[in-house]
């Protein structure tokens, strides 16, 4: 139950890291992409960031498919 | 290599009048008709099957892109940015568990038919549910974490909580990957 516990808070862990990598993409996406925020020229191009979004949603959907796996298990053990 | 809809289904023991479902460790087994286990067979696909996870991936980036915008159209505090985050990902962690123990409040005030399971018969049953697949995932997230950090050049609050946790969940799944060679002998 104790390694169950902690594998659900690293997946949380992993969720959150995802969640706040695509924040971050939408907020360089935007400064980069519009200019409407505050333009950086050392910011990546918008695909960049587009490649980095898709990838933190892709572990985002891992991590819930492994979080939904453990619920699962959780049920099991009681 | 994880199976939700699969791992939930094992929940269930086929018995003479429906199935058999045991809502704790050390409870006895209650019965559950074939109609309720295909009702909750059938939410649980909704909310774990894939169409459901990605319509929650959805949401969350929805979530997240919308509180961008207004976080940037009101100026707000970047740490308002962390709390939203960690409320967007408790909440579902949440509704999830709530989801996952439906069976569990079903049969709340129902009465046993089976005895009780012996612990050691538990403890093999869900380590008969943890896969090879999974353990070998948690081995090499834990063991790659607790590496990197072991390696870390200045030991703050962080690095050792990630050390700590990291090395504590690489020792416990070597001991569970252990337990389950045993148990195939």
């Amino acid at each position: 139950m104790i390694g169950l516990a902690f594998l659900l808070l690293a997946l949380l862990l992993v969720i959150a890291i995802g969640c706040w990598n695509l924040k971050v993409c939408f907020t360089k996406g935007m400064a980069s992409g519009y200019g409407r925020y505050t333009f950086s020229r050392t910011s990546q191009p918008v695909r960049f960031w587009i490649s980095v979004g898709l990838v933190s949603v892709v572990v985002i959907f891992a991590g819930f498919i492994a979080l939904f796996a453990l619920a699962g298990i959780i049920g099991v053990v009681g | 290599m994880f199976d939700p809809v699969g791992v939930f289904a094992k929940q269930f023991t086929p018995v003479e009048g429906g199935y058999l479902y045991y809502p704790s460790k050390r409870g006895g087994g209650k019965l559950v008709t074939a109609d309720e286990y295909e009702h909750l067979a059938e939410g649980w696909r909704k909310v774990a099957g894939r169409r459901g996870t990605w319509k929650i991936v959805g949401v969350v980036a929805l979530a997240i892109f919308v509180w961008t915008v207004l976080s940037k159209s009101l100026s707000l505090p970047e740490w308002s940015d962390s709390i939203i985050i960690a409320a967007c990902v408790t909440g579902i962690s949440a509704w999830l568990l709530w989801a996952s123990l439906a069976p569990r409040r079903l049969v709340r005030d129902r009465p046993a038919i089976a005895p009780p399971r012996p612990v050691s018969e538990v403890k093999r049953q869900s380590r008969a549910l943890v896969n090879w697949r999974f353990i070998s995932f948690a081995l090499l997230f834990s063991g790659i974490a607790f590496l990197g950090t072991l390696n870390a050049p200045q030991r703050d609050l962080k690095s050792w909580c990630l050390l700590i946790g990291s090395g504590a969940m690489f020792g416990l799944y070597i001991w569970i990957a252990i337990q389950k060679y045993r148990d195939r002998q």
